[in-house]
C-alpha cells in the first residue's frame, strides 16, 4: 500500500515520491505525466493505493500521450 | 572511524523533514540523531532555547531560512515595492543577533546562505542594480550574514548557492513547495547533509590529515622511467589537468595536509623527476616522507603512517589505478579511498570535492604543519647520530613554555584537544565556548603547552586541564601531540599540573584513564614513565603532591603570564 491506513508512504512521502517519479519519467523517457494531483492522491480508490495500480495509471497516461516532450 | 550518532536540531521557515530523513540514514559513518522544529517557527525556536527541543543541548542547529520570509523588506523588493538596502541589512542583523544567542546553547550552529531558485528572474536587466534589483540585495544579505558572525567562534555560514549550483534547475521545484512547502530539491539535500556531515568531522577532529598520492598517471601522465616524455603541464589538455591536480595538492599542503608518496617505481628516478622536472609543481620538499618501491601499497601506507605517528585514519589514498585502490580499501579499511575518474580531465574536479580535508579553524600551526614535520625528520637523523637517548634529548635543547587558556591560545587549544587521538587521556571533545566555559568554572584550570628545540618551534602541542575537588586534583584532559611524544614533554606537563594543584590547596594528584581503542600510547606513558602510582585497575594513576614531581633534566621550563591559582 502506498496510501491509506497501512501505507508505506505519509502525506509528505507520498509528494516527494511523486515528485521524484515525475522527475525520472522525464529525464529517463522525455515523458511528461503529471502525477502529482492532489484529488487523484487523496480520491478513492486512488491510483496511489498500490504499486500495481499507480504502475496502471502510469501505462494508461503513457498510451494517451503521443509525443515526447518537447521545449517549443 | 568508530560510527557517531551526534545530536542535530532543524529549524526551518520550510519543510525540512525530508533533510532530517538523509541525515539520519545509516549507511553514513555519522548517523545523526535528529529533531525537527515546527514549521515556519524559526524565531520562536531561537528563542526559546528552554523548550524540549533544546534538551539535551545539540550538537548541531541548522537554521535554513528563505531571505523572503526572514527579511521582510526583501520581501517586498520582490514584490517590485520600495524598501531599502538599509532596512533589509538591518533585518539580517535582527536575525543574526537570534542565532547568536541561540548559539550559546549549541555546539555548532550552521546557517545556510540564502538562495533563490533560478526561474526568480527578478528585474531582469535592473536586478543587479541596488535601488531596483533582487539579486544585488541578496548578495548584500549574505554578505552581511558572513560578517555578522566572523568573530563567533561555533557559527558557520554554509555556502547553499553551490548545492543549487550543483543540482541545476532541480534544486526548487515549484511542485515541492505548493504540495509540501518543500523549499530544496531532494538532490539539494543531499549536497548540504553532505556539507553538515562534514562541518561535524571539522568540529570533532575527524578531519583526514594525509594524502598518500601514487606517481605515474596519477600525478602526472605517463609511466616515468619507460615514456620518454612524462605530461605535466604545457599546452596540453592533459598536461593542465595534471598541473592542475598538483596545484591542488599543493593547496591541500597549504591548509594543514601532509603530502606523501606511494608509488610503485625506481626510487631514484621518480625523485630526480620531482626534483627536475621544469613543469613540476610540487617538489621534494613538498612532501613530508614518502615509500617509492615495489612494495604492496597497504604495507607501505602503514609504514608511512608509523613514520608519522598518525593513525591509519588520517589518511587519503589517491590512486588511478582501481585494483591499488581495491587492495588498500581491503587492507586497511580505516584508510579513506575515494574512486577517481577514468577521465583524467576530470581528475581535478575530483580532488576539488573531496571533504574530507574540512577543517573549523585554520592555524598558523596548520599552514606550518608540513615545515614542522620536517623538523621532525631532521631529529629523527640527530637521533639516530646520537649515542644513548639522555644524550640525544640533551642535545635537543628543549624548551617547553606554559600559559593558562587565553583568547590568544583557545582556538590552536581547542583544535588539539579534538584531534589528539593517542597521546589522550580521556578523549574529552569540546567545542572552544565549551571548553572555556568549562575551563572558567571555579576551581578550574586548562594549561596549554608550546614546545621548540634547537630545530625549531612545535607550536603549541599540549593540553592539560585539572578540577580541584576537596583535597584531589583531577586531570580531565591530558593532550599532547604526536609529534613532540616521547621526549619527556609528557613528564613536563605532569609537573606544570602538580604545581599547580599543590597551590589549589590539593594532597594528591589523579589521572583516571579511558581506553578508547586509540589512546593506548597515552596508557603506556602513565604506566610505564609517568611515575605516578596504580591502582588495582592499573587505569587509576595517583602522585602524592607532598612530594614535588621531577622536571626532566633535559627541559627548561618556562611560565608565561599569570598562573592560575
Amino acid at each position: 500500500m502506498l496510501v491509506g491506513q497501512h501505507a508505506v508512504l505519509d502525506s509528505l512521502g507520498l509528494v516527494l515520491f511523486a515528485v521524484e517519479l515525475e522527475q525520472h519519467l522525464e529525464d529517463e523517457l522525455e515523458l511528461a505525466i503529471v502525477l502529482n494531483d492532489e484529488r487523484e492522491m487523496t480520491r478513492r480508490n486512488s491510483a496511489f493505493s498500490s504499486v500495481a495500480t499507480l504502475t496502471d495509471f502510469i501505462l494508461a497516461q503513457l498510451s494517451n500521450t503521443t509525443a515526447p516532450l518537447s521545449h517549443g | 572511524m568508530d560510527k557517531q550518532f551526534p545530536l542535530a536540531l532543524l529549524v526551518s521557515d520550510s519543510t525540512i523533514q525530508p533533510l532530517a530523513d538523509i541525515l539520519q540514514a545509516s549507511e553514513s559513518s555519522i548517523s545523526f540523531q535528529t529533531r525537527v522544529a515546527p514549521y515556519d517557527q524559526v524565531v520562536q525556536t531561537l528563542l526559546d532555547t528552554r523548550s524540549q527541543l533544546w534538551q539535551p543541548i545539540p550538537d548541531i542547529v541548522v537554521v535554513w531560512t528563505r531571505p523572503e520570509r526572514v527579511v521582510r523588506a526583501f520581501g517586498e523588493r520582490m514584490r517590485a515595492q520600495p524598501s531599502s538596502i538599509e532596512t533589509m541589512l538591518a533585518q539580517v542583523e535582527e536575525f543574526t543577533e537570534l542565532v547568536r544567542l541561540a548559539a550559546g546553547q549549541a555546539r555548532m550552529v550552521l546557517v545556510p546562505t540564502w538562495t533563490s531558485p533560478y526561474y526568480q528572474r527578478g528585474m531582469g536587466i535592473l536586478d543587479w542594480q541596488r535601488d531596483n534589483g533582487v539579486s544585488y540585495p541578496l548578495a548584500r544579505m549574505n554578505l552581511a550574514l558572513a560578517d555578522a558572525f566572523v568573530g563567533s567562534k561555533n557559527i558557520f555560514v554554509l555556502d547553499a548557492q553551490r548545492w543549487f549550483t550543483a543540482v541545476g534547475k532541480r534544486s526548487a521545484d515549484p511542485k515541492l513547495w505548493f504540495l509540501g512547502k518543500v523549499a530544496y530539491g531532494m538532490e539539494v539535500l543531499k549536497y548540504a547533509a553532505a556539507d553538515i556531515r562534514a562541518a561535524w568531522r571539522a568540529l570533532n577532529g575527524l578531519t583526514r590529515k594525509v594524502v598518500a598520492v601514487d606517481l605515474d598517471d596519477t600525478l602526472w601522465g605517463g609511466i616515468v622511467g619507460d615514456d620518454e616524455n612524462i605530461v605535466i603541464g604545457g599546452h596540453d589538455p592533459i598536461g593542465e589537468a595534471y598541473a592542475q591536480v598538483q596545484t591542488i595538492l599543493k593547496t591541500y599542503k597549504a591548509r594543514g595536509v601532509l603530502l606523501t608518496i606511494v608509488s610503485k617505481n625506481q626510487e631514484s628516478t621518480a625523485l630526480r623527476t620531482i626534483r627536475e622536472h621544469s613543469e613540476m609543481i610540487l617538489r621534494p620538499d613538498d612532501f613530508v616522507a614518502w615509500r617509492i618501491n615495489w612494495q604492496d601499497k597497504a604495507e607501505n601506507i602503514a609504514e608511512l603512517a608509523q613514520e608519522l605517528k598518525l593513525g591509519l585514519d588520517a589518511f587519503v589514498f589517491l590512486d588511478d589505478n582501481p585494483v591499488e585502490r581495491s587492495r588498500v580499501r581491503q587492507a586497511l579499511p580505516e584508510v579513506l579511498v575515494p574512486e577517481l575518474p577514468l577521465d583524467k580531465l576530470l581528475l581535478p574536479q575530483a580532488l576539488l570535492e573531496l571533504d574530507y580535508f574540512d577543517t573549523s579553524r585554520l592555524t598558523d600551526e596548520d599552514r606550518q604543519r608540513a615545515d614542522l614535520y620536517t623538523m621532525e625528520k631532521q631529529r629523527g637523523i640527530s637521533k639516530s647520530g646520537a649515542g644513548s637517548l639522555q644524550d640525544w634529548l640533551m642535545s635537543l635543547e628543549l624548551r617547553v613554555r606554559v600559559e593558562p587558556l587565553n583568547d590568544s591560545n583557545a582556538s590552536r587549544a581547542t583544535q588539539l584537544l579534538n584531534k589528539t587521538n593517542q597521546l589522550n587521556l580521556t578523549t574529552r571533545r569540546l567545542s572552544e565556548t565549551e571548553l572555556r566555559a568549562w575551563s572558567d568554572e571555579p576551581d578550574h584550570h586548562v594549561l596549554v603547552f608550546r614546545v621548540a628545540d634547537r630545530f625549531g618551534e612545535s607550536g603549541l602541542t599540549g593540553l592539560a586541564s585539572v578540577r580541584a575537588e576537596h583535597e584531589t586534583a583531577y586531570i580531565d584532559d591530558f593532550v599532547l601531540s604526536c609529534r613532540v611524544m616521547g621526549r619527556g614533554v609528557e613528564r613536563t606537563m605532569l609537573c606544570a599540573l602538580s604545581e599547580l594543584a599543590k597551590r589549589a590547596g590539593a594532597k594528591q594528584l589523579v589521572a583516571i584513564y579511558r581506553p578508547t581503542g586509540r589512546n593506548e600510547p597515552c596508557h603506556e606513558f602513565f604506566k610505564n614513565e609517568s611515575g605516578m602510582s596504580a591502582d588495582a585497575t592499573n587505569r587509576t594513576f595517583r602522585w602524592n603532591l607532598e612530594n614535588n614531581y621531577p622536571l626532566p633534566a633535559h627541559v627548561q621550563l618556562q611560565l608565561a603570564g599569570p598562573s592560575p591559582a
